[in-house]
């Protein structure tokens, strides 16, 4: 059975989905699924096509031509899909992440030769003001739409209250890291990661430790991660006076993440708004560290508030300085809510059942009798 | 006197056609446009002008029908392309008809079908990973990191 996987991006880029695709999708392959992926690019020095961890992947320029009214490259890059579609005998669509171009051409796909399909969606909709027609098209369209976390999936039936597909449940699940963390935190070391956009809001991270200035002046924050922000934080830093406690890594592998998470005695997840899951939080978690977050979208699930980690409103240094205070304040129930959140992230967002989640679905809508389904448009 | 036609109404429309598929933006309004199969096979036959009739006989030569069969059908569809705003009124025009792709004779004449999108802009936009100034991707703005 081959699936051709539509995402906006692909490893090695960096991000929530692109770290969650590039562990589940290689195991789902080792299961006789061959998996196919057609992934967005904006980097000029992505081959068009290559072998990763097994997985063939396409780089198509979503973007570039519907972005400048090209039609030449929109066709072409439509044409691709379904030439993919026809070299791999492809049974099934399933697109993952919901908000980037991608999702149009997956829906011009299902128009042209309705296959079954499946919508991943892994953020709530409070950016996207309202939901395009063509999203909604895509999520009627579906046969089967998979939210990561329970605030998604209110946030879908609320968008489309008569949504014919069931939207179910699979949380996101990485590989745990079987061994506990070998190093001790580093005192005051914080931690956040993410792409630098403003949704993120790292610079409330920025302006909370320059609010914790005078009572804790070892406090360090590091951010892992790349974007258009980074300027704007560094500038933000020297203006708060809190430059030479800000260091921006950048992009950093697997391996150097784990360690900044070993290092971090908390890990900030400020975001503003459309956390859908946070992997970073369920990454602090497999480090044993505690995470303080926006009580936002699917981080209300995420963390656990007073148990795994804090919960603060978004938006507000003010709160976040106080929460990041408490938990510096009082090192032992810090490390405890880390080893709780450990403990729990095993249970509840096991990279097992994550992928049998998604393989179970495969298997059931590759059954004949459900392929008469994939018809609606 | 011959018969009016349409024509495609360039350059407020920029359009392609690849295979059996034509992409079509209104500039003016950007909303894109697909057409397929007898759609784009319509569409070509106004490029980058004709009449309804001339394009009836092209039509009816490729999808082996009669060009009365298809006619209704060919009319009312040039009308939907003109309120969309893809096509304008012309005077007679030569020659009658826009050439089609070189391709085997079709069986099954089907009423053509105009898909409108008017989100690509919102679409473009509601994605924070791909934020660009108006050079387009892949120029980040100069503020970038």
């Amino acid at each position: 059975m081959s699936i051709l996987v539509v995402c906006p991006r692909f490893a090695p880029d960096t991000g929530g989905i692109e770290t969650l695709l590039a562990q589940v999708l290689p195991e789902l392959s080792t299961r006789g699924l061959e998996i196919v992926v057609a992934a967005g690019t904006g980097r000029e020095d992505h081959a068009p096509v290559e072998v990763l961890d097994g997985i063939p992947v396409y780089r198509i320029p979503f973007d570039l031509p519907m972005h400048s009214a090209k039609p030449a490259g929109i066709l072409e890059a439509a044409h691709r899909i379904r030439m993919i579609e026809a070299d791999h005998e492809v049974r099934i669509r399933h697109v993952h992440g919901f908000g980037d171009i991608g999702l149009w051409y997956a829906l011009r796909a299902h128009q042209r030769r309705p296959l079954p399909l499946v919508v991943s969606v892994h953020g709530t909709f409070e950016s996207l003001g309202r939901l395009a027609p063509s999203a909604e098209k895509l999520l009627r369209a579906a046969d089967v739409v998979t939210a990561v976390s329970g605030p998604v999936r209110s946030a879908v039936y609320e968008a489309i209250p008569d949504l014919a597909a069931e939207v179910r449940l699979i949380p996101n699940g990485l590989r745990f890291v079987d061994t506990a963390p070998t190093t001790r935190p580093v005192a005051g070391q914080l931690l956040g990661v993410g792409r630098l956009l403003e949704q993120k809001g790292f610079d409330i991270a920025v302006e909370a430790l320059a609010r914790l200035r005078a009572t804790h002046p070892s406090c360090q924050l590091m951010i892992a991660g790349d974007g258009q922000c980074a300027d704007a934080i560094r500038r933000q830093a020297k203006r708060s006076g809190v430059a030479s406690r800000v260091h921006l890594l950048g992009n950093i592998s697997r391996e150097d993440m784990r360690r900044a998470m070993n290092d971090a005695s908390i890990v900030l997840v400020p975001s503003r708004h459309t956390e859908g899951f946070s992997l970073a939080a369920l990454e602090a978690a497999h480090a044993a560290r505690p995470v303080i977050a926006s009580g936002i979208g699917g981080l209300v699930e995420t963390v656990e508030n007073g148990v795994t980690g804090l919960l603060v409103p978004p938006d507000d240094p003010g709160a976040l300085a106080r929460a990041i205070a408490r938990m510096l304040d009082d090192p032992v129930g810090a490390a405890a809510m880390g080893q709780v959140a450990h403990e729990r992230a095993r249970e509840r967002f096991a990279f097992e059942r994550c992928v049998d989640a998604y393989h179970g679905l495969y298997v059931e809508l590759d059954s004949p009798a459900l392929l008469s389904t994939a018809s609606r448009v | 006197m011959s018969e009016r036609g349409f024509s495609i109404r360039v350059p407020a429309i920029t359009h392609e056609r690849l295979d059996d598929e034509v992409i079509a933006i209104n500039l003016e309004t950007g909303i894109y446009y697909a057409l397929v199969g007898p759609g784009a096979d319509v569409w070509s036959c106004f490029d980058p002008a004709g009449s309804v009739g001339g394009a009836c006989v092209v039509l009816a030569a490729r999808y082996r029908t009669s060009a009365d069969e298809i006619r209704a059908d060919v009319e009312a569809f040039a009308r939907r392309l003109e309120v969309a705003g893809l096509l304008a009124d012309v005077e007679a025009p030569d020659p009658p008809a826009g050439a089609l792709p070189v391709a085997p004779p079709q069986s099954g004449w089907a009423s053509p079908e105009l898909e409108e999108y008017r989100d690509m802009a919102d679409l473009v936009l509601l994605d924070p990973i791909h934020q660009v100034d108006e050079a387009g991707w892949p120029h980040l703005p100069e503020s970038a990191g």
